[in-house]
C-alpha cells in the first residue's frame, strides 16, 4: 500500500520535473502580428521608410505643423482669429483672450505632440545609425529627413516657449530629467544640425508632389534661424539660392496658391487617406449659422483693401440675419479632396523673408521687388523706391499677415522675429509683454523639476 | 461530523423537508420496542408510534437490512432511531426539525464536493411533505467553502474567505452578481460605475495594492482574478468604442453570468487563501460556482420578474428665472450690455419664460426590465443534471428604445460511478448579451443645458434646431453604441480514486468569447443646416470585434492520511493556460444612404484598423499541505511557482507561498462545558502572492504598425513603447490574524480580522515628462504600499422560535492605506501625486480661503508668498479620498409565509464634488441651486465668486482647490425584499409558489454635493433606483 503511494508520488514528482524543464518552452510566444522588433525595422529599407512614414503621418495629424495646430492656436493668440464658443474646457478661449495659464490643455497637447515627434525622429536617427544593411545613400537621406524634422520641431518649440529641453536621444532615463537649453544656444545647435542636414538631402524631390522635404526646405529653415540670429548675410545667400533654383516658379494665379501641383510649393503634407480634407478646412469651416468656434477677426478683415484678391479668394463671408462673419477659405475641399495638401512652406515665404533680410541690410531697392511680387499678385498698389527701412519692415509685417493668415503660426513667428509682438496690444486688450513666450505646461514642471523655473510672468 | 455534513449538504442543496406542524424533534421523548424485523418496517413503526410526521428516508436503503431488535424508554428521537439502526450502514440525524435516515458515509474526503459524495437520492421525496427551499433557521457551522483548488469547512479554515450564497443574490433585479454583493462582504469594496446596463464595476479587495491605475498605466493593476467553475476569465473588457457610452468604457466580465445561475460566490482575501493562486492572487480571487443538479424527483422552477428603474439625483438645479438672472448678472459683471449674438438664451432668441427640467426630459424615463428564468433539475443516485435558461431585457432612462438583452443557458451534468471511485462533473455556460445604448451619455447635458432652451421637437415630430441656434441633444438618439458578446465557458472536472485516500483529479476548461461592437454615428445627429448634417456622406460607422479563446489544464493529485490524532491532506498540481485573442476594427465614413450604414463595405472611405492577435501563456506548479492535530490545531502550507509570457527572459518565473494556522480553542477542556461559547477559533496566516496584470508583450522593444498612421499610402511604423528590459514581478506580502466566536449555541457569531499587506516592487506606468516622447513607461518602482485594516463581522439569530424569526448580520471594514516608502519620490515623476506616509489616493489642492472682501475674487493661500498662486508650491492641501470605513447591515424577518429582508450599505469617505466638474459659473450652462449663493457686498457670506460671462481664470484654480472635496459618505437602502409564499393545498400541482417585491437603491442618505455619491461622476448616469415584482413557481 505504502509502496504504491510512494510510486505514485515519485511518478508525479518526475513528471513535474519534466514539466519544469519544458516550461521555459511552454511560455514562449511570438511577437504580435502588428509589431516588429526595433533592430529589424532598420535592417530593411522598406520598414525604415515605414518608420519615417509614421513620423510624417504624425506631423500631418498632430504636430506644430498640423493644419489645425500652430495655424489655429497662434492665430487666435494673436489677432487673426476670434473665438466664439461660449463655454469650453479645451483652453482655446483662454488663448484667444490672452489669459493663458500653465494648465492650458491645448498647449499641453501641443507640447506633448511636438516632443512625441522629436522622440520618433530621434529613434529613427539612432536606428538608422546602427543599421548595417541599408545602402549608405539611403541611410544619409533618412538621417537627413529625420534630423530636419527634429530641427523644425525644435524651432517651433523654441519660438513658442523660449528656453526648451533639447533631447537628442531616446533614452528616457536621460530625458526625464533633462534641463532646458537657453534660447540662444538652441538656435546655435539648430544651425549646426541644419548645416549637417543640407548635404545629406538632395535638391531633387523624392516625390513629384513635394510631400517630402528636400535640401531647399532645410535651407529655408536654416535661413529663418539665421534671421533670428540676425545673420542677415547668411540668410540672404540661402534665400537667394532657393528663389533662383529652377525647381521653383512664382505662382501668379492667386486661385492656385493652395493647389498641390504648383511649383511654388517647397514642402507640403499629404492628408492621411486619399480624398481626406485638409485639417485646415476641417477646423475653419462653418456655414449658415454663427461660428461655434473661430472666424477671422474683424481687425484682419478690415485690414484688407477692397481690391485685395486675397480677401476675395481666401476668405468667405457667412451672413446670418444682420451679422456677417468671415472664415478662412484658402483650402476649399471639404470632401473628395484630391487637389489640396497642407502647405508647410511656399515660395512666397522665401520672397518675403528675403525682402526682410535685404531691408535689414538697407538694400531697400532690392528688397522692394520681392514685396511687390506678392503685392502684385494680390492686386494691390506696389511700393515705390522712396521708402525707409522701417517703413519697408512694417510693410513686410503687414504683408506677412495678409499673405499667411492662419497658416502655420506665421503671424506670431513673424511678429516675434521682428520684435513687433507688443503691437498686438492695440487689438488685444489683455496683451502683456511677457506673452512673447507661452507658459511651459505645469505637468512638465511637476514631472521634471529640472526644467523649472516657469517662464517669467506665468 | 456526519450529521454536520448532511446539514451542510442540505443547506447547500437548498432543499429540505419540513412539516407544517410544530413538533420539536430534538426535545420530545419517545418510547419504542421492536424485534428482529426489516429495517423498513421498524422505522415505519417507530415513526407511526411516536407520531413523527417530519421525516425522510429511502425505502431502497432500509429494505435491504434487518435490525437486531431494541427497546427505548423515554429517549430522544435521535438516540432511539440510532439504537434501532445499530450495526447497520445507516444513520439517523435531525436537520431542520426533520428526522433523516440515510446511508452512513464512511470517509469524507476534504477534496470532495460533499454534494457529489452523498447523492440526495438517499432522501426520498415523500409526496405528502411540503417541499420548499431552505429556511435557514439556525446557522449551520459546517458551511463548506470553495477555496479554489480545494474545499474547506468553514470551521477548519485557516484563511480568510468571504462568501455569499444563492440565497443572498436570488431574484435581485440586477444583471451582475457584484451588484448584489455590495455591502455584504467585509473587506470587499464594490462600486458600480454607472447606471447604464451592461457596464463596469470597481472591486477592491482589501484596498489598493498597486499604484497601477487606468489613468497612469492604461491597465488597472488592482483587478482581482475571476475564476468561474475553475476556469479563469479575463478581467479586462476588450471594448474600443464604449468610452462615451459606458463609464471608462468598461464592461465587467461577470455581466455574462446570470446571478440566478450562481450557487456561491466566494472571495479569497488573505495569503493563506490566495498564495495558491500565486502571481494572480495579490488582489484577491473571486470564485464563482454555478448551480448543480439535484437528484430525486424532477424539479422545475420558473421565475418571472418585471421591474422599472429611474435615475437617482441628489442635486437641485436652477429654474429658468434663477438661470436667466444669473446670466444677466454675469454679463453685467463683465460690463457687457449688448448681449453677443451667440448668447441665445438671453439675447431674445430663445423664449426666456420657457422652463424644461432637462433631467426629466433626457434621463427621466422609467426604464423597464423583465427577467425570466426556467430551470430543470433531476437525476438519480449516480447522475444528476441541471438545465437553466434565462432571458433578461432592460430598457434605459432615455426616451428611446435602447435595450440591454441577455440570454443565458447553463447546464450541469454530474456523474459518479457506483463504487464512488470515479466522479465527473461537466458544466457549461453559454451567454449572449446584446447591449444597445445611446452613443454618448446624456447625463452631463441633462444637468448643464439652459433651462429655457427650446423644445426638442417641432409639433410635427421633427427635431427642433431653433433656426440653428440650438444643438438639439436628442439628435444624439440617432447615434448608438451596441455590442454583442457571446461567451461559452466549459469546465470538465474528473476525479478518480487511485488508491484508498489517494485520488487524481483533472480540472480542465475552455472559455470562448466573441465580442463585437458597433458605434454608429449617422449624419442625423448633426444639425441638417450644417455641412456635417446635410448628407449621409458624413455618416460614420465603426465596428470592432474580438475573439478570445483560452483553455486551462490542471492535473492534481490529492492524498488524505489519518493516523490517530494526526490528519494530513496533501495536494500537488500543475496549471497550464493559454489565452489567444484576435481583434480588429474597421471604420467607414460617408454612405450613399444611412440605410447602408451597417455595411461598411458601402462606405466611401474605409479605414481598416489593426488586425492583431496576441497570446498569453502561463504555467505553474502548486501544492498544499494541511495538517490537523486532534482536530484542534491546524496548519496549512501552500505554495506556487509561476511562469508567465508577460515577462522577459530574465524574469519569467517567480515563487509564492503562505503558511496559515488555526487553533480551535473551544475544543480545549476548559471550554468543553461552556454554556456560552459554542465555537472559538484563533487563526493567522502569512505569505506572498503577486500580480502579472500588466498586459501582454510589455517588455518587448518593438515598433507597431499603425493603420491609422498612413503617409502617401505607406502605413507607418510607430515605436510601441519606451523599452524597459528589466521588467519583473510585483509581490504582495500579506499577514492576517483573526478571531472567530460562536456564542449561545451559535446564535451569535462574531469574527474580527486584522490584516497587514505590503506590496513592493511596484510595476507601474511611471509617468514621464512628455519631453521623453511618451507620457509613461512601465517599470518596477521601488515603492511599497501598505494596506492594513480591521474587519468585523457579526451575525445573529435573535429570534428563532415561533412564527416570527429574525436573523441579522452586520459587517464593517476599516481599511487603511499608506505609501510606506518610495526612494527618490521627491525627484520622481510622482513627487506631486504621492506623499510618503499618506494613502495613495490623496490629492493635492490649493487652499480656498474665501472671497476677498474688496475685490470679490476667490482668494487662495499663497504658501510660498511669491505673490502668485501657482502649482506645486501652492498646492499644499492634502485631501484623502480613500474610504474610511464601509460595510453593510442585513436583516431577514420571517412571519408565517412572509419574508422580509433589508440590506443597508454604508460608506464613509470624502469625495470630489460638483465644484470639480462644473463649468465656470455664468456661462451658458445650468448650475445647481447652491450656485445662487454668490458673494456680493450685500451678501458677504456668499460662497461663490460673482458670475462671469467669460471663462473665469480663477475658476480653474477653484476647481483644483479644497472646495472640491467634501463629505461623500452615504447610507443606502441597497436592497429590500418582501416575499409571500402562497399556502398550497396538498393536492396542488406546485410544490411552492412565491410572489415577491424587490427594491434596489430605494433610499439614500447623504450630504454629498453631486449627482450620486456612489459613482461620484457627473458625466455618466449613476446607479438606478429599481422596483421589481416577481413570481416564482417550483413544480
Amino acid at each position: 500500500m505504502k509502496t504504491y503511494i510512494k510510486i505514485t508520488f515519485l511518478t508525479a514528482a518526475l513528471s513535474i520535473k519534466a514539466c519544469l524543464i519544458s516550461c521555459e518552452k511552454l511560455l514562449e510566444v511570438d511577437t504580435p502580428s502588428n509589431q516588429i522588433t526595433s533592430d529589424q525595422v532598420f535592417e530593411n529599407l522598406q520598414t525604415a521608410n515605414a518608420a519615417l512614414a509614421g513620423l510624417y503621418s504624425g506631423l500631418w495629424d498632430n504636430s506644430p505643423i498640423a493644419g489645425d495646430q500652430s495655424g489655429m492656436l497662434m492665430s487666435m493668440y494673436t489677432d487673426e482669429l476670434s473665438y466664439y464658443a461660449s463655454a469650453s474646457t479645451n483652453g482655446l478661449a483662454e488663448l484667444y483672450q490672452n489669459t493663458v495659464i500653465d494648465t492650458n490643455p491645448a498647449l499641453y497637447t501641443y507640447w506633448t505632440n511636438a516632443y512625441q515627434k522629436v522622440y520618433m525622429a530621434n529613434a529613427i536617427i539612432e536606428g538608422i545609425e546602427k543599421s548595417t544593411s541599408i545602402p549608405i545613400a539611403e541611410k544619409q537621406r533618412i538621417r537627413g529627413e529625420a534630423l530636419m524634422i527634429r530641427s523644425l520641431l525644435f524651432y517651433y518649440l523654441q519660438q513658442l516657449y523660449g528656453d526648451i529641453p533639447y533631447p537628442v536621444t531616446t533614452n528616457y532615463m536621460i530625458n526625464q530629467s533633462i534641463s532646458k537649453t537657453p534660447a540662444l544656444e538652441v538656435l546655435q545647435r539648430l544651425t549646426s544640425d541644419l548645416n549637417e542636414v543640407i548635404p545629406l538631402l538632395q535638391d531633387q524631390y523624392r516625390h513629384t508632389e513635394r510631400i517630402y522635404p528636400n535640401r531647399k526646405t532645410a535651407q529655408l529653415i536654416l535661413a529663418k534661424i539665421y534671421m533670428l540670429q540676425k545673420n542677415w548675410n547668411a540668410a540672404e545667400g540661402l534665400l537667394k539660392e532657393i528663389i533662383h533654383s529652377p525647381l521653383y516658379q512664382f505662382q501668379n494665379d492667386i486661385t492656385k496658391v493652395f493647389d498641390k501641383s504648383g511649383s511654388h510649393i517647397i514642402w507640403q503634407l499629404k492628408p492621411r487617406n486619399g480624398g481626406d480634407a485638409t485639417k485646415e478646412i476641417a477646423v475653419f469651416y462653418f456655414t449658415n449659422s454663427a461660428p461655434t468656434s473661430v472666424a477671422l477677426s474683424p481687425h484682419l478683415i478690415n485690414s484688407f483693401s477692397g481690391s485685395d484678391k486675397r480677401k476675395q479668394f481666401w476668405t468667405s463671408a457667412v451672413t446670418v440675419g444682420n451679422n456677417t462673419w468671415y472664415r478662412p477659405n484658402k483650402y476649399k475641399n471639404l470632401s473628395n479632396n484630391n487637389t489640396e495638401y497642407s502647405v508647410v512652406f511656399r515660395l512666397e515665404e522665401a520672397y518675403l523673408l528675403l525682402a526682410e533680410t535685404l531691408a535689414e541690410q538697407n538694400k531697400i531697392n532690392e528688397s522692394l521687388q520681392f514685396i511687390n511680387a506678392v503685392k502684385q499678385r494680390a492686386g494691390i498698389p506696389l511700393l515705390t523706391g522712396s521708402s525707409s527701412k522701417e517703413m519697408i519692415l512694417s510693410e513686410i509685417s503687414v504683408e506677412n499677415c495678409k499673405e499667411f493668415f492662419t497658416e502655420m503660426g506665421h503671424r506670431f513667428l513673424d511678429l516675434k522675429r521682428q520684435g513687433k509682438l507688443s503691437e498686438l496690444s492695440t487689438v488685444k486688450p489683455n496683451w502683456k509683454l511677457h506673452f512673447v513666450v507661452l507658459p511651459i505646461p505645469q505637468k512638465e514642471l511637476l514631472l521634471n523639476p529640472n526644467i523649472q523655473p516657469q517662464n517669467s510672468g506665468y | 461530523m456526519k450529521n454536520i455534513c448532511t446539514a451542510a449538504l442540505l443547506l447547500l442543496s437548498g432543499v429540505t423537508l419540513i412539516n407544517g406542524q410544530q413538533q420539536d424533534l430534538s426535545k420530545i421523548k419517545v418510547n419504542y420496542s421492536v424485534g428482529k424485523i426489516s429495517a423498513e418496517d421498524a422505522m415505519k413503526g417507530f415513526l407511526a408510534e411516536n407520531k413523527i410526521k417530519s421525516f425522510a428516508y429511502s425505502n431502497n436503503d432500509l429494505e435491504k437490512h434487518r435490525i437486531q431488535g431494541t427497546k427505548c424508554i423515554n429517549e430522544s428521537v435521535l438516540g432511539c432511531a440510532n439504537k434501532i439502526l445499530k450495526g447497520l450502514p445507516l444513520e439517523a440525524l435531525i436537520f431542520n426539525n426533520t428526522l433523516i435516515i440515510r446511508q452512513k458515509i464512511l470517509k469524507v474526503s476534504e477534496m470532495a464536493d460533499t454534494e457529489e459524495l452523498i447523492p440526495l437520492a438517499a432522501i426520498p421525496q415523500k409526496r405528502n411533505d411540503s417541499m420548499e427551499t431552505s429556511r435557514k433557521e439556525t446557522k449551520i457551522e459546517e458551511v463548506v467553502l470553495n477555496a479554489g483548488y480545494y474545499k474547506v469547512k468553514d470551521k477548519e479554515r485557516t484563511g480568510s474567505i468571504a462568501k455569499i450564497s444563492a440565497k443572498d443574490v436570488e431574484n435581485q433585479p440586477v444583471t451582475n452578481v457584484l451588484a448584489s454583493a455590495q455591502g455584504r462582504m467585509a473587506g470587499v469594496n464594490i462600486t458600480q460605475n454607472g447606471g447604464t446596463a451592461g457596464g463596469g464595476y470597481q472591486i477592491q479587495i482589501r484596498g489598493q495594492n498597486s499604484l497601477r491605475t487606468i489613468s497612469n498605466s492604461g491597465i488597472d493593476g488592482n483587478q482581482p482574478l475571476y475564476v468561474v467553475d475553475g476556469v479563469p476569465i479575463s478581467g479586462q473588457a476588450p471594448s474600443q468604442f464604449a468610452g462615451p457610452a459606458l463609464p471608462g468604457g468598461s464592461i465587467n466580465p461577470l455581466n455574462s453570468i446570470s446571478p440566478q445561475d450562481i450557487e456561491s460566490f466566494e472571495i479569497l482575501k488573505d495569503a493563506d487563501a490566495t498564495a495558491i493562486y500565486g502571481s494572480r492572487g495579490a488582489n484577491g480571487v473571486v470564485l464563482i460556482t454555478t448551480k448543480k443538479g439535484k437528484s430525486g424527483r424532477l424539479g422545475l422552477s420558473f421565475n418571472s420578474q418585471y421591474s422599472f428603474s429611474k435615475a437617482l439625483s441628489n442635486l437641485d438645479m436652477m429654474d429658468t428665472q434663477e438661470y436667466i438672472a444669473m446670466r444677466r448678472k454675469a454679463f453685467s459683471n463683465n460690463g457687457v450690455s449688448v448681449y453677443p449674438a451667440t448668447a441665445y438664451d438671453i439675447n431674445g432668441t430663445w423664449d426666456q419664460n420657457r422652463y424644461t427640467d432637462w433631467r426629466k426630459e433626457l434621463i427621466g424615463n422609467l426604464a423597464s426590465a423583465s427577467n425570466t428564468q426556467l430551470s430543470l433539475t433531476g437525476g438519480n443516485e449516480t447522475t444528476t443534471f441541471l438545465v437553466s435558461f434565462g432571458h433578461q431585457e432592460q430598457g434605459t432612462v432615455h426616451a428611446k428604445d435602447f435595450k440591454y438583452k441577455t440570454n443565458n443557458i447553463s447546464t450541469n451534468l454530474n456523474h459518479q460511478s457506483k463504487d464512488s471511485r470515479f466522479r465527473l462533473n461537466i458544466s457549461s455556460l453559454f451567454s449572449n448579451q446584446k447591449n444597445n445604448v445611446i452613443n454618448e451619455d446624456l447625463t452631463k447635458t441633462a444637468y448643464t443645458l439652459a433651462p429655457n432652451a427650446p423644445a426638442l421637437y417641432h409639433p410635427d415630430g421633427g427635431l427642433n434646431w431653433q433656426n440653428n441656434t440650438f444643438t438639439n441633444p436628442v439628435a444624439a438618439y440617432n447615434a448608438s453604441y451596441s455590442n454583442n458578446n457571446v461567451q461559452f465557458m466549459n469546465n470538465y472536472n474528473a476525479e478518480y480514486e487511485l488508491l484508498k485516500n489517494v485520488s487524481f483529479k483533472f480540472n480542465g476548461g475552455f472559455n470562448y468569447q466573441g465580442f463585437e461592437e458597433w458605434s454608429l454615428r449617422p449624419n442625423t445627429i448633426y444639425n441638417p443646416a450644417f455641412v456635417t448634417g446635410q448628407s449621409s456622406a458624413y455618416s460614420q460607422a465603426s465596428k470592432f470585434n474580438q475573439h478570445r479563446f483560452s483553455y486551462i489544464l490542471e492535473p492534481q493529485l490529492n492524498w488524505n492520511f489519518q493516523k490517530g490524532s494526526h490528519q494530513f491532506d496533501i495536494l500537488v498540481g500543475a496549471t497550464y493556460q493559454q489565452d489567444v485573442s484576435r481583434q480588429g476594427s474597421i471604420t467607414g465614413i460617408g454612405f450613399e444612404s444611412n440605410s447602408f450604414i451597417e455595411n461598411i463595405a458601402a462606405a466611401q472611405t474605409k479605414v481598416i484598423g489593426d488586425q492583431i492577435s496576441s497570446k498569453y501563456r502561463y504555467a505553474a506548479l502548486f501544492g498544499r499541505i494541511n495538517y490537523q492535530l486532534n482536530k484542534k490545531y491546524i496548519l496549512n502550507v501552500t505554495g506556487r511557482r509561476d511562469g508567465s509570457s508577460r515577462f522577459g527572459p530574465n524574469n519569467k518565473f517567480a515563487d509564492f507561498g503562505a503558511v496559515g494556522a488555526a487553533w480551535l480553542f473551544s475544543k480545549e477542556n476548559i471550554f468543553k462545558d461552556s454554556r456560552w461559547l459554542s465555537f472559538g477559533k484563533l487563526r493567522g496566516s502569512i505569505g506572498t502572492s503577486g500580480s502579472d496584470n500588466i498586459g501582454d508583450y510589455q517588455y518587448l522593444d518593438t515598433y507597431t504598425i499603425l493603420s491609422t498612421s498612413v503617409y502617401n499610402g505607406v502605413t507607418g511604423l510607430i515605436p510601441s513603447r519606451l523599452y524597459n528590459p528589466d521588467f519583473s514581478w510585483e509581490k504582495t506580502t500579506k499577514m492576517e490574524m483573526a478571531l472567530e466566536f460562536g456564542l449561545f449555541k451559535s446564535r451569535l457569531n462574531l469574527t474580527a480580522a486584522y490584516y497587514h499587506n505590503r506590496s513592493s516592487n511596484q510595476l507601474v506606468g511611471y509617468q514621464l515628462p512628455a519631453v521623453t516622447g511618451f507620457t509613461m513607461v512601465n517599470a518596477n518602482l521601488d515603492a511599497t504600499v501598505q494596506n492594513t485594516g480591521l474587519e468585523l463581522e457579526a451575525n445573529a439569530h435573535p429570534i428563532v422560535t415561533g412564527d416570527f424569526q429574525w436573523q441579522t448580520s452586520f459587517n464593517i471594514s476599516f481599511p487603511k492605506n499608506k505609501l510606506l516608502s518610495f526612494p527618490g519620490l521627491s525627484g520622481s515623476t510622482y513627487a506631486n501625486t504621492y506623499v510618503i506616509g499618506q494613502p495613495v489616493d490623496i490629492i493635492r489642492l490649493y487652499h480656498l480661503e474665501g472671497i476677498h472682501t474688496q475685490t470679490g475674487q476667490y482668494q487662495f493661500t499663497d504658501y510660498n508668498q511669491d505673490g502668485k498662486v501657482t502649482s506645486t508650491d501652492d498646492r499644499q492641501i492634502i485631501e484623502n479620498l480613500s474610504v474610511q470605513y464601509f460595510g453593510g447591515w442585513s436583516n431577514q424577518f420571517r412571519y408565517a409565509n412572509w419574508d422580509l429582508s433589508l440590506l443597508f450599505q454604508f460608506v464613509k469617505q470624502k469625495s470630489r464634488n460638483y465644484n470639480a466638474s462644473m463649468a465656470s459659473p455664468g456661462l451658458m450652462n445650468n448650475l445647481p441651486k447652491e450656485l445662487l449663493n454668490v458673494w456680493s457686498p450685500e451678501n458677504p457670506s456668499g460662497y461663490y465668486m460673482p458670475y462671469r460671462s467669460s471663462v473665469n481664470t480663477l475658476h480653474s484654480l477653484f476647481q483644483n482647490s479644497d472646495a472640491t472635496v467634501s463629505d461623500g459618505s452615504f447610507i443606502r437602502l441597497k436592497n429590500i425584499q418582501l416575499s409571500y409564499r402562497i399556502p398550497l393545498k396538498e393536492s396542488s400541482l406546485f410544490r411552492d409558489v412565491k410572489i415577491y417585491f424587490q427594491g434596489q437603491n430605494l433610499w439614500t442618505w447623504t450630504r454629498y454635493f453631486g449627482i450620486d455619491p456612489e459613482s461620484g461622476t457627473s458625466s455618466f448616469l449613476p446607479a438606478l433606483k429599481t422596483y421589481a415584482f416577481g413570481i416564482q413557481f417550483n413544480l
